[in-house]
């Protein structure tokens, strides 16, 4: 990913941080929820963890760590720190 | 009496602080979403309230749905004179959105709060400290840092708690806190003010998980665990199983060597020592299961698992939070029904609260020990390492699972409707060694309410199926008796399975609960004269000759089949429809019937 590019949660590389920048076709009620998680517009996150096979992938948030699948990981955009 | 009501995020420590204040036994676990179900409890001269943790007041599942409905209700009921709201201080920020929405609630209806920062051992051990002056500064309300684990301040906390539950305006913030904020950004600001760096703690997990989640190493670790759980069902409980049965033995001795012959000594001999202890012989391995189930969620392996089988389980209509209520389905299918609530998509936990009963419960545990001491050897193979009893039953329990997933993938593609899915997101607890007295204590409690639930139905039914046995010709003569006769009439419904009489009033009695199968056979066996092994049923059926196909027909019956009417009530009332537990129980009732005809027929 370069500085200006926006992409998708599930595509971050292990290790590797960005920043939440908006999400797409994920209800109201789901975005306060990920906002109270963590997830809020301008948090960073890191990959800690891609297990193969679609497995869901597990992200630093803030203070915790949330395994993700790709469905809900796929509606949040990022763009690199 | 009044109430102080206990509410913070998941897995925050919520029911270990439950129970060290009140002294009860709650279930405790390294899980988020452990607490289905609002319990409450004596403390002092007060009532403690837990409710299911909950990130929020918004709720998105039924089991927060329940949590939040019940707290907006309690608060304003005048006894309710305290809220006690628990945060995590290695997850702070996350712990202080939900206690900032909770503490604006309970200020606003003139209820004090009170906080107690839990976990501060963990972080202690990274040489990291919280301000909890400042913290409480900044709150407005008192907080106590505590370390529910260690029974660190929760002396101070009790009489804080005593204290506010009897005077409560002293506990009331003046002047009132602010309460006008965006609780997100409020609680980012106290953790980024007060809170601990938790980076150390991360670390750690984080390394752990890419060996526990990540390909090969995690999917073997995941299968020998598994294999583990099962094979020490049958090794751990060996000793204590034969220790009970040595006991049965001597206390029969004891009370009826004395005793003139007649029906008095045949009762005892035949339903007391036959019926019920040949079914107490296999309450060890009920404590053995509960206890191996806690050490999983005590450890937090339990999150990672919902993990790992996420992927699969999706593909069948369920979800990686099916995977705890159907671990929980191996003890017993009621509370794991209760904990399918975690899961948010009402479709998948439809799916998951059909398919429960196929997970081998401890109910079914004392048939499956029986027949499989019956019809299989006590061989190793495998140079030793894997016990063959143990493996055929890991096999009992791998079918129950299989079918399960046949099951709801079956009912995903032709009868459960696909509504709008909802995502699976799963907080990763921190890894943790497991607290051994709570876990002892649950095995032992686990015990004591499968004898206490079974064993008044075990009883009755074994005095009810000894007086139709022994009547009208005594000891001795069970095929010219009530129930012999009445056998007979439903004899051919287990015929083709080269099952005799017997067996057919064994499985009908055991519809009412499992259980009653082995006390059935056990009264039966003492009638019919063989008494001088009374304990050792096993034995007495080995001697009278049970094919291997006839009883791994039965095997197959027990696996598949709904025998439990409490399991069926408690479904009733969580799917919120009365056709659907009687279409389960009849579906399941055939698919058993039908895959015991397949085995016989394929073995015989």
């Amino acid at each position: 990913m370069n500085k200006t590019e926006t992409n998708s949660m599930w595509s971050i590389n292990q290790g590797a941080k960005a920043r939440v920048s908006g999400f797409v076709g994920v209800s109201a009620a789901y975005i306060k929820r990920m906002r109270e998680i963590g997830l809020d517009v301008g948090a960073e996150i890191i990959c800690v963890n891609r297990p193969p096979f679609s497995a869901p992938r597990q992200f630093q948030i803030c203070d915790g760590v949330f395994s993700l699948d790709k469905e809900i990981a796929d509606s949040i955009q990022v763009a690199p720190c | 009496m009044s109430n102080i009501l206990v509410v913070g995020k998941p897995n925050s420590g919520k029911s270990l602080l439950f129970n060290r204040l009140t002294g009860v036994t709650q279930k405790v676990s390294n899980f988020p979403g452990v607490t289905v179900e609002i319990k409450s409890a004596s403390f002092r001269k007060h009532q403690l309230i837990d409710f299911p943790g909950t990130y929020s007041l918004d709720p998105l599942t039924k089991d927060e749905k329940i949590a939040v409905d019940q707290f907006i209700d309690s608060i304003s009921n005048k006894r309710v004179k305290g809220v006690l709201c628990m945060l995590d201080s290695t997850r702070l920020e996350r712990s202080l959105v939900f206690a900032l929405q909770a503490q604006k609630v309970a200020l606003l209806a003139g209820v004090p709060v009170v906080f107690a920062l839990n976990m501060m051992d963990q972080i202690e051990l990274i040489g990291e400290t919280v301000d909890v002056a400042g913290l409480q500064r900044d709150l407005g309300c008192k907080v106590f840092a505590i370390s529910t684990r260690l029974n660190q301040g929760l002396n101070e906390l009790s009489d804080a708690l005593d204290q506010m539950a009897t005077h409560p305006e002293k506990f009331l913030p003046e002047p009132m806190p602010n309460l006008e904020f965006d609780p997100i950004h409020r609680a980012h600001e106290l953790h980024e003010v007060y809170g601990a760096s938790v980076e150390k703690l991360l670390k750690t997990q984080n390394r752990l998980d890419r060996f526990f989640l990540s390909g090969a190493g995690g999917g073997v670790a995941f299968v020998v665990i598994m294999l583990l759980l099962f094979q020490s069902i049958f090794t751990w409980a060996v000793p204590l199983m034969d220790a009970v049965e040595a006991g049965i033995g001597w206390l029969s001795g004891v009370v009826t060597t004395n005793m003139a012959d007649g029906m008095v000594k045949d009762f005892l001999v035949d339903a007391m020592f036959g019926g019920v202890g040949s079914f107490l012989v296999f309450v060890p391995q009920i404590m053995v299961l509960t206890f191996i189930i806690g050490l999983l969620e005590d450890s937090g392996y339990l999150a990672r698992a919902s993990v790992i089988c996420h992927r699969g389980l999706s593909r069948v209509g369920l979800s990686g939070m099916s995977f705890v209520p159907y671990l929980s389905g191996f003890a017993c299918a009621i509370p794991a029904i209760f904990a399918a609530r975690t899961i948010a998509s009402p479709r998948r936990r439809l799916l998951t609260i059909l398919t429960i009963p196929l997970m081998s419960c401890s109910a079914r545990l004392p048939v499956y020990s029986l027949l499989i001491l019956v019809l299989i050897p006590p061989e190793k193979i495998l140079g030793g390492l894997i016990d063959l009893r143990g493996l055929v039953f890991f096999g009992l329990y791998m079918l129950g699972i299989v079918a399960a997933l046949f099951v709801s993938a079956m009912l995903a593609k032709f009868a459960v409707r696909n509504e709008d899915d909802v995502p699976f997101i799963l907080e990763l607890p921190p890894y943790r060694l497991p607290t051994w007295k709570p876990l002892i204590q649950r095995a032992l409690n686990s015990a004591k309410a499968f004898i206490s639930k079974a064993g008044h139905i075990i009883f009755a039914i074994t005095v009810i199926v000894w007086v139709l046995g022994y009547f009208p010709n005594g000891a001795g003569n069970l095929d010219n008796s009530y129930l012999g006769w009445m056998g007979q009439l439903i004899e051919p419904i287990f015929e083709p399975w080269g099952l005799d009489w017997r067996y057919g009033v064994a499985i009908l009695a055991s519809f009412v609960a499992r259980e009653v199968f082995v006390g059935t056979l056990g009264t039966m066996y003492g009638i019919a004269g063989a008494e001088e092994n009374i304990a050792g049923l096993a034995a007495n059926i080995q001697a009278d000759g049970i094919s291997l196909a006839s009883g791994m027909a039965l095997l197959v019956f027990y696996v598949l089949a709904l025998q439990c009417a409490s399991t069926l009530a408690v479904m009733r009332k969580e799917v919120g429809n009365n056709l659907i537990p009687i279409y389960a129980f009849i579906g399941y009732s055939m698919l058993a019937y039908a895959a015991g005809s397949v085995t016989y027929w394929l073995i015989a």
